[in-house]
């Protein structure tokens, strides 16, 4: 069960990165609506899972959070990405894209033989 | 994740874990603004205030999983959950406070134990020396079929070896000699070390005032300059710095003082000649270097280069040990390798293998405080099961469980090591004062981060070991049963039996190794006790004096001085007769010479000790006349030179015959033996060595002093009342006569008898008490066994007894059980005691260290105890009422 949640928080790290890349500081509940949305509603998503993960890219330092006030007068903590945040960001994505493209050419290596 | 995401990661979670309130507070607001977040989303989208929020809930996940989630990783959970643990067992072991006092006071008195020889055994011989750099400083040494001992070098040998010397930086030697150091009209015996220029630069410890020797200083003879100590600059000169330039008396001579050492300077040069007595003063080697015997007497002591190499040092040994065996022959033998060694590792060497024994046999003690312990905890363990079955019915998984246990051992072990430590600090300081030997490095041994690191080390060890097996077996059953197990049934599984006879094997086993030992050495001591030392050593007053530097400048001026005190001090009430011995009392150290027999084989030389007397000396000793006559009044340095010889002497040189009327020839001088007395003894557990006393007014002048640079001279008297009562009037009788005259120590020959004892005293007892503690513990632990043995077959003796088997049959039945636990243990002891015991071959004497009969003995002992501590529960099963053990259940 661990090893699932692990590998499944590596990519959830890397799109809250890239959420708050696109859309620049915004609360818990924000990144986990966007995610969902974006994924086209492929992914189920427990909203709760994030937060573990907001901890944990926070305590590396790729983020950080302040409380600010929602469009709606609301309270809510705030993520940003850092600096080293940013670099994160595109140094996993081009990882990700790499290993895609490199299964991608693999996979069609071996349907046409 | 780099390494530096990494711990700051880490140090957040730190942060997290001590700021753990405001972090969940902190989650819960964040939580409750994402739900209202989405509720507000949801009402805009149209849904029943119910429904949003119902929604929005669901959505969010499972509430306290994510907050379980985010708290494991906001924080150190494996921490939370050991303060849980810490927390449960400080709370646990409050509430049986006699099962904790037990536990924590047995394994307190092993730890501290433990810890307070293990300071001294790091302090004697591991801790690093107080000396810059001070693993590349190395002594020489003579290694003989994988035997190393110090090796002593002659002025030109000195001097030849430091041609090898390219892997040194520096290299210096060293011997050792009292001094007797006169200021105005009061005299000091001290100890003085001369030293080649170069040997504080070996060291690396330099003077606080003044400056070194200079290499001229320690040439050709030498020339007269010293450099003191500390505490001598502050007796003697009031710490003042004009001390330096000034002169001083060293044996009648007048040295100019060019240097003070620090206060803490102690070069650990141990001396058996001038044994517990601190180095005073230096002084050019040169100056003794062409005495006789001085000049072969000099130990090495160098620096290496720094990354100097061994192989390549060895090397330089292997030529140099070449070239001494060409052209020293007598002095390196064929089997002979010249070598160096740290000089750490040469300091108390001899007291290593001791040191190390005791080690291991307190840790035997430690050993069983643990199976005792482990003993108690499995029985705890039982009348718990059902505690513990509880909390696994509700879902606590074994390991956690276990983990508890453990922990609770842990705070058992930890609580223990404290208090040991408490124990080892408060008895250090008695520990030394009874230990038995003169420790070198005594300054070196304290408490500190090493030995609390020791302490630390082996309280954790000792928990673990203790509660490892015990928190295992606790979890380990059928839930089922237990849960089902009526209220106050014992319950126990086949494993903890099983362990806990174990234990008692084991227990048994080591206290019959320790008993053996310590009935070995009491045989030992028997033995010794019963040795004939060849002198009457009761009620004998000895006195050291020294004489070099006096106004006394040849041998008859020294024999006037020896009848005036002789005769003052014979006339003492209570004295009933006053002698004086130069070069070595018996029991001690003394002066060893060689002979030469006059005959066939003249011009050999034989080894031979040797010491000069006063015509009283052989009856103030009690050392009986076997033949001829003693040394007379008449034998003066007029009349002809005779010698009184001991009984090994005509044993070895003269194969049993009378030596009355023989000669030898020592130096130049030939002597007619016309005497043979008893053999005293140097050493009690060793057979004398032919021994040659010349009469005091015999003996040649310079000889004379040269000895007394090593051995003091005494003066012996015997009385008829407590001799220490006549200490002050000795010591006066001495100073009536010459007011300059140092003197030394007082002590009696039954103090001297019983400190050539006290070494293996000291482990006989030491053995002994060891010994008994673990006997102890081991019936205890079988006492438990079989009561725990009997009340579960309490029912099985009832159907027996109402069946008609008598009460005997009953004992028969139980005492068999605990019997085979105890033989099983005596045999496993018995072996292992054969392979230990060999270790103390070299403190037994007159006894095999695998003495048959002292084995048996201690086994039929050991059984004796045992069938005790299996007997009284053996009687509470024969007291059983047949009709109670059949509704017992």
């Amino acid at each position: 069960m661990n090893d699932k949640a692990d590998v499944w928080q590596g990519t959830l790290a890397l799109m809250i990165l890239k959420t708050l890349e696109t859309l620049g500081p915004l609360h818990g509940y924000g990144i986990a609506r966007r995610i969902e949305q974006i994924s086209g509603g492929l992914l189920s998503l427990n909203y709760g899972t994030v937060y573990p993960a907001l901890l944990k890219l926070e305590q590396e330092g790729s983020i950080e959070s302040e409380w600010g006030v929602s469009d709606n007068n609301r309270k809510a903590k705030y993520y940003k990405l850092t600096g080293a945040g940013r670099k994160q960001l595109e140094r996993e994505a081009r990882d990700w894209r790499q290993a895609q493209a490199i299964l991608a050419k693999f996979l069609s290596a071996e349907s046409s033989t | 994740m780099s390494f530096a995401k990494w711990l700051r990661a880490w140090f957040q979670r730190f942060a997290g874990f001590l700021g753990k309130r405001k972090r969940d507070a902190e989650l819960v607001a964040e939580l409750e603004s994402h739900l209202q977040l989405h509720i507000e989303d949801n009402l805009r989208a149209g849904m029943t205030p119910e429904a949003a929020r119902r929604e929005a809930l669901i959505k969010l996940g499972g509430l306290e999983q994510t907050k379980e989630t985010y708290r494991d990783r906001g924080g150190l959970p494996f921490i939370e959950i050991a303060l849980q643990d810490l927390r449960f067992a400080l709370r646990t072991l409050r509430k049986s406070p006699g099962f904790t006092a037990v536990a924590v006071l047995t394994l307190a008195l092993g730890i501290g134990a433990n810890t307070a020889i293990f300071t001294v055994i790091y302090g004697v011989l591991f801790r690093p020396l107080p000396f810059p750099e001070a693993d590349r400083i190395v002594e020489l040494v003579e290694m003989t079929q994988g035997e190393s001992g110090e090796m002593d070098l002659t002025a030109t040998q000195l001097r030849r070896l430091r041609e090898f010397g390219q892997v040194f930086e520096h290299l210096a030697g060293w011997t050792d000699v009292g001094f007797n150091l006169a200021v105005g009209n009061a005299a000091e015996h001290v100890r003085g070390t001369p030293v080649s220029a170069d040997y504080f630069q070996v060291l690396g410890v330099h003077p606080v005032a003044g400056r070194e020797f200079l290499p001229d200083e320690d040439q050709g003879e030498g020339q007269r300059v010293a450099i003191l100590s500390h505490s001598l600059w502050k007796r003697r000169f009031a710490g003042e710095p004009s001390a330096i330039g000034q002169k001083v008396l060293l044996n009648g001579e007048a040295y100019t003082v060019i240097g003070v050492m620090p206060a803490d300077f102690d070069p650990r040069g141990y001396s058996d000649i001038n044994p517990g007595l601190p180095v005073d003063l230096w002084v050019p080697l040169a100056l003794v270097a062409k005495t006789a015997g001085s000049g072969e007497n000099i130990e090495v002591l160098a620096r290496l280069k720094p990354g100097a190499k061994q192989p390549q040092l060895d090397a330089q040994m292997n030529v140099a040990t070449e070239q001494f065996r060409k052209e020293f022959s007598g002095d390196v033998g064929p089997k002979t390798r010249m070598s160096f060694l740290p000089y750490q590792s040469m300091l108390a060497a001899d007291l290593r293998p001791f040191l190390l024994l005791i080690l291991g046999a307190i840790g035997f003690v430690l050993l069983i405080a643990c199976a005792n312990v482990a003993n108690l905890l499995l029985a705890r363990g039982e009348s718990r099961a059902r505690e513990i079955a509880a909390r696994m019915a509700l879902g606590a998984t074994r390991a956690r469980l276990s983990r508890q246990l453990l922990t609770e051992s842990m705070v058992i072990a930890l609580a223990g090591g404290t208090l040991g430590l408490a124990f080892a600090s408060a008895g250090l300081g008695s520990l030394l004062a009874i230990a038995p030997f003169d420790l070198p490095r005594l300054n070196d041994i304290h408490l500190d981060g090493w030995v609390f690191g020791f302490t630390f080390l082996i309280s954790v060890l000792t928990g673990s070991l203790s509660g490892l097996a015990p928190a295992i077996l606790a979890t380990n059953f059928d839930l089922s049963q237990v849960l089902k197990a009526a209220e106050g049934r014992a319950t126990t599984s086949a494993g903890r039996a099983r362990l806990r006879q174990g234990l008692v094997i084991g227990e048994f086993a080591l206290s019959l190794v320790l008993l053996t030992g310590a009935g070995l050495m009491i045989a030992t001591f028997a033995k010794l006790m019963r040795i004939d030392p060849g002198f009457n050593p009761r009620g004998v007053l000895t006195m050291q004096f020294w004489l070099n530097g006096s106004n006394y400048h040849s041998t008859p001026e020294i024999s006037a001085f020896y009848r005036a005190v002789e005769q003052r001090i014979a006339s003492l009430p209570g004295v009933e007769a006053a002698g004086i011995v130069a070069a070595g009392l018996p029991l001690e150290r003394g002066g060893h010479s060689a002979v030469r027999i006059a005959g066939p084989n003249q011009s050999e030389e034989q080894p031979c000790d040797y010491r000069e007397a006063s015509p009283n000396y052989f009856r103030a000793m009690g050392i009986a006349l076997r033949g001829g006559r003693g040394i007379l009044e008449t034998d003066t340095a007029d009349s002809s030179q005779v010698v009184v010889v001991n009984a090994a002497f005509g044993q070895q040189y003269f194969a049993g015959r009378s030596p009355v009327g023989g000669r030898i020839l020592m130096g130049n001088a030939s002597r007619e033996i016309v005497g043979v007395v008893a053999d005293a003894k140097s050493y009690l557990d060793r057979p004398a060595l032919p021994t040659a006393f010349i009469p005091a007014a015999q003996a040649s002048f310079a000889g004379s002093q040269m000895w007394e640079d090593w051995f003091p001279r005494s003066i012996v008297a015997r009385t008829s009342v407590d001799p220490l009562s006549l200490s002050h009037a000795v010591r006066q009788a001495v100073e009536t006569v010459n007011p300059v005259v140092p003197t030394g120590a007082i002590r009696t020959i039954d103090e001297m008898m019983s400190r050539s004892l006290a070494l293996r005293g000291f482990l006989m007892r030491l053995l002994g008490i060891f010994g008994g503690l673990a006997l102890v513990l081991a019936s205890v632990g079988l006492y438990g066994v079989i009561s725990f043995v009997v009340g579960r077959r309490t029912r099985e003796i009832g159907v027996r007894m109402s069946l008609g088997a008598r009460p005997t049959d009953v004992l028969r039945l139980i005492l068999a059980d605990g019997l085979r636990l105890a033989i099983t243990g005596v045999v496993v002891g018995v072996v292992a005691a054969l392979l230990l015991t060999r270790l103390l071959e070299s403190m037994v004497y007159g006894v095999s260290p695998r003495d048959p009969l002292v084995i048996v003995l201690v086994s039929l002992l050991m059984m004796a105890v045992s069938l005790l501590a299996c007997y009284v529960p053996a009687c509470r099963a024969i007291k059983v009422d047949p009709i109670v053990a059949l509704r017992y259940e």
